[in-house]
């Protein structure tokens, strides 16, 4: 029997935060929950409530406890197979996701969610194949992203990029998918593709410096050795005058990934560490820093 | 955007709108005007900028209209219409007005709305509504971002309905709205295939039409809006939230896009906030807090709104809190007020001294605070409904919270590196009158002066020689009633501040004739037809303090001065009040608040009709038009009042839904002399009532109105 639920489909009401909705806090909710159950104990609604709340608050073990008296309610399963993923316990959750899409096999977010988790247990295959099938219902740049890094995985590295290339078109050109397709094809040696691609950014870009490097990487792959230098020395200057309105890390971040792409090291260095001074949060600095700190010589 | 495929049946060439018209996906160049029909018909939208000159048609027909506006200038004003609408057609008479975007990146005004936790329909959620256009009257909003659950319990295309389109039909005519999805409304939309009534409603920019990088979903996006780059995110989905989803890497690139001098971004579930729900300890926060904010703070993020916790709160300057339990720390980069009016406006001069956050899920829904303390990084928190209006000019932020009395009960200022402030206390203005202006400046060494400006004429000399922060007291000068604006200069000229707002300033005061909690005649049964007269005999109708209501009466909402318990299953009360005065004024203004419809009569004559049509019978109910509680302000001359005895007669009635209430409340204050230039009808002033100045009144009950007047502690800065 397919499931016949409005939502089920679209995988709504079954997956998230919905079933914790209400105008309180999931703490509170939780308590009402538990003194409705004292009143009616068999209750599967009241039941996969309260173990969707637990799971919301982080209470794992005993959200799988509660489902137990739920067994035979797809929702259940679905909370179940979120719950073991949040636990880092992909390989539980498939299980009960595969019954839960035996039951609404077109949901785009469970298909999403068992990628995932075939993702995490290293099945790039079975993960691929529930990406396609989540993009028949759905259009979602995440879909195609994880799609192609399966394909990647599966050593399909053309037809990836080609993928994303194709999906960037269709969504609109979202730069997310133009930048992994710029990447991937630049990873290729199909550096004139990742030109093309990177073009679709930079049209719609006030300040393009970040995408002005990944075009200097692939003049240089074509090349085009003072294409590539130029693009660096206009990625500069956009991020120059982008500091003389906002001082913020990121910026700083990107002046001194420019600067590592011209050579000079002690600035990028020096900026990295006003950076990371800045914003200790910023991890991608805080990694780049490691990296290029040692003798890279004081920057002033 | 989803256009729905026309059914070759029952098409109709033109339909008038059963939801909207509404302005979407607005920017420099174009505009989408969005509106729904019951039956399926083709669509055609009649605009230009002077008057109705050129049309442009729906690619589908359908019940769902989408109709993209071309070939605009930046920063214009355009008429339009629905065809279907009377006169509407090349050369008719327009219905709705909309500006499109400045120019990207362009240092103008900008003035939004935010609201969050809206959805329900409520005498509340109207008042909070009212109360925003109430305090924006002089300057209107540009934009409305609201923050999500506008449409309790589940986001249905129905409650969409009621709740959202028609709630705020008058305002989303004219104003772009710019959404962030709520859980209720994810309940039946999918973020995911960006299906179900949200995503059906909203025309977004996934392909980065506004402005931003194009995010291939409309389920987050991010626009610009002259020097302001806004991003709205999606947070209740976790797939959304996921540390190396797409989201978040797209929020990453367009923040590293963008040049512009602001950024605020929005969505649902906040970082902070102990109201109804608790940072700390609910995932969705926490996520957005630890996932999110670090990539928004690393870009400089400016303003932070969010809403699902039904409370008001605002935090300090603060920056890099993101661990789990958030703790103040050194997080808190500035812990004054943020007030002109008290330590200062906060200064932000490197983008790493921190950002605002607030919590606006206080927009209709009922407010509470579960946890037991307010939380460490909000300044203010106020467990009452209300919206925020933020107006950003130049180096300049200012929010306030307009709560759902009227009061502006927060209020915080934020300067950048070049910024100068001033705002003026009042929200009434009388020549004569005195009034504080708070300034300040972030420019050092300059000194600053103050100007006036009436009706376009020379800028004049308030004062000048001022230090760069303090209040200065003006006398208002009598401008025959045209607007005057006020500006802050730096003494080279080279920065200035203009105080948001055409504001009229009186010549004369008003007074108050009688107060809303004045006794009125209230009779809820059919009656005679004759009963607007003033010389109607009410003796047997009951007797009763105003505020009235008939569904249950909540102290803020109603006053509670007669609960018309009887009157329950009745859809109609008939009120009247007799008031004496003894001169004529120039002017009168009837302050009221009514559910659902009510129509006025003034000595027999009719003056207001609200959702109701001539000739209704007794047990009809008001118009569908009209959703909640409706505040009026109405104003009148002089001359339809009498020296002596006075008579107002209203019909209100209830609305529809499954509660509906039947409210009424009124006020009434006159102002000047009557001048008989003025007027045609009035053949009852002596010459020597009119000498008088001002009204001397005979009042009933002449009870002075504190009910709405509840002063709050910790703000004084308006």
């Amino acid at each position: 029997m397919r499931l016949h639920l409005a939502g089920a489909a679209l995988g709504l009401s079954l997956l998230g935060p919905q079933l914790a909705s209400a105008h309180e806090g999931a703490p509170l909710v939780l308590k009402k929950v538990d003194k409705a159950l004292a009143k009616k104990p068999d209750s599967s609604k009241l039941l996969i409530k309260k173990a969707d709340l637990q799971r919301t608050l982080g209470l794992h073990q005993e959200a799988l406890e509660t489902l137990k008296a739920v067994p035979k309610e797809p929702q259940a399963w679905l909370i179940e197979a979120r719950t073991y993923q949040q636990m880092g316990e992909a390989r539980k959750a498939l299980p009960s996701l595969n019954r839960f899409l035996e039951k609404a096999p077109e949901s785009p977010t469970a298909l999403w969610l068992r990628a995932r988790i075939h993702r995490e247990i290293g099945k790039p295959a079975a993960a691929l194949a529930d990406y396609q099938s989540a993009m028949k219902r759905s259009q979602h740049p995440d879909l195609y992203l994880g799609a192609a890094e399966m394909m990647k995985q599966l050593g399909q590295g053309k037809q990836a990029c080609q993928s994303l290339e194709a999906a960037s078109h269709k969504l609109s050109e979202a730069a997310i998918l133009l930048e992994s397709g710029a990447l991937c094809y630049l990873k290729l040696n199909q550096a004139q593709k990742t030109l093309e691609l990177t073009q679709g950014i930079l049209k719609k870009a006030q300040n393009g410096a970040r995408w002005l490097v990944i075009q200097s990487q692939a003049q240089t792959k074509l090349g085009q050795k003072a294409e590539a230098q130029k693009s660096l020395e206009q990625a500069l200057s956009q991020v120059q005058s982008q500091l003389e309105k906002r001082t913020a890390p990121s910026v700083l971040l990107q002046r001194a990934q420019i600067y590592l792409a011209l050579g000079k090291k002690p600035e990028a260095v020096a900026d990295l560490q006003e950076a990371t001074r800045r914003a200790p949060f910023l991890k991608e600095a805080q990694k780049l820093l490691m990296q290029h700190s040692k003798g890279a010589g004081a920057a002033q | 955007m989803n256009l729905l495929i026309a059914s070759s049946l029952a098409l109709s060439a033109a339909a008038l709108p059963s939801r909207g018209p509404y302005i979407q996906q607005s920017n420099e160049n174009s505009s989408y005007i969005v509106w729904r029909t019951e039956a399926d018909s083709s669509g055609k939208v009649y605009y230009g900028e002077d008057g109705l000159t050129q049309s442009a048609d729906s690619s589908a027909a359908g019940k769902q209209h989408e109709v993209k506006l071309s070939g605009l200038k930046a920063g214009t004003k355009y008429v339009y219409c629905i065809d279907g609408m009377p006169n509407c057609k090349v050369g008719g008479t327009p219905a709705y007005s909309f500006t499109t975007s400045p120019k990207v990146g362009e240092k103008q005004p900008v003035r939004f709305w935010a609201v969050g936790d809206s959805g329900t329909a409520s005498g509340i959620q109207a008042l909070v509504r009212d109360q925003m256009l109430k305090r924006t009257k002089y300057r209107k909003p540009d934009l409305f971002l609201h923050v999500g659950d506008m449409a309790y319990g589940s986001g249905t295309f129905s409650e969409f309905q009621i709740k959202f389109f028609g709630m705020y039909a008058n305002i989303l005519a004219h104003t772009p709205v710019w959404p962030a999805i709520g859980n209720h409304e994810g309940k039946t939309s999918d973020s995911v295939s960006t299906e179900g009534p949200y995503y059906q409603g909203y025309v977004l920019p996934k392909g980065g039409e506004s402005g931003g990088l194009a995010s291939g979903t409309e389920a987050y996006y991010s626009f610009d809006y002259a020097n302001i780059h806004f991003i709205a995110l999606e947070s209740q989905l976790e797939e959304m939230r996921a540390e190396d989803g797409a989201m978040l890497k797209w929020l990453q690139m367009d923040l590293a896009a963008t040049n512009q001098d602001w950024i605020v971004a929005f969505f649902h579930h906040p970082p902070y906030t102990k109201g109804s729900h608790d940072s700390d300890v609910e995932t969705a926060h926490i996520q957005m807090r630890e996932r999110a904010l670090p990539i928004l703070e690393a870009a400089g993020v400016d303003l932070v709104i969010g809403g699902h916790s039904h409370i008001y709160e605002r935090s300090y300057l603060c920056y890099g809190a993101h661990e789990t339990p958030t703790v103040a720390g050194n997080s808190i980069r500035d812990n004054k007020d943020g007030k002109l009016a008290g330590a200062g406006a906060y200064i932000k001069n490197a983008d790493e001294d921190g950002g605002l956050h607030v919590v606006a899920g206080h927009g209709g829904t009922p407010t509470r605070q579960d946890s037991p303390t307010d939380h460490p990084l909000m300044y203010f928190t106020e467990i009452e409904n209300g919206s925020v209006v933020v107006d950003i000019q130049g180096d300049v932020l200012r929010l306030e919270n307009i709560r759902h009395d009227g009061e502006i009960t927060d209020s915080v200022t934020v300067l950048k590196k070049n910024g100068l402030v001033a705002t003026i206390s009042s929200d009434e203005f009388v020549a004569g009158q005195k009034v504080d202006i708070h300034y300040q400046s972030n420019i050092s060494g300059q000194k600053l002066s103050l100007e006036y400006q009436v009706e376009g004429g020379s800028w004049q000399t308030i004062a000048t020689d001022l230090a760069e922060k303090g209040s200065y007291s003006w006398t208002l000068p009598d401008t025959q009633e045209k607007p005057l604006q006020v500006r802050l200069s730096t003494a080279d000229g080279k920065y200035r501040y203009q105080v948001p707002g055409n504001f009229p300033v009186l010549s004369n005061p008003f007074k108050e004739v009688f107060a809303a909690d004045a006794p009125w005649k209230f009779h809820f049964a059919e009656t005679n037809k004759d009963w607007t007269a003033p010389e109607f005999v009410d003796v047997e109708w009951g007797e009763g303090k105003g505020s009235f209501a008939v569904c249950g009466c909540v102290p803020w909402q109603c006053g509670c001065g007669t609960y018309i318990a009887d009157a329950l299953l009745v859809p109609t009360v008939y009120f009247r009040k007799s008031f004496t005065i003894d001169s004529l004024p120039q002017e009168y203004e009837l302050n009221m608040l009514y559910e659902s419809g009510a129509t006025i009569w003034l000595n027999g004559k009719q003056i207001y009709q609200g959702h109701l049509k001539e000739g209704m019978a007794f047990d009809e109910r008001a118009l569908p038009s009209s959703i909640g509680a409706v505040q009026e302000s109405i104003r009148g001359s002089g001359a339809d009042l009498k020296v002596g005895k006075n008579v107002l007669a209203v019909v209100v009635k209830k609305g529809h839904g499954i509660r509906p209430n039947l409210r009424f409340e009124a006020s009434l204050r006159t102002r000047g002399n009557f001048q008989e230039a003025s007027s045609s009808d009035c053949s009852c002033a002596t010459a020597s009532s009119r000498d008088h100045g001002f009204l001397a009144l005979s009042l009933i009950v002449p009870l002075l109105v504190t009910r709405r007047r509840r002063k709050v502690t910790k703000d004084a800065d308006i």
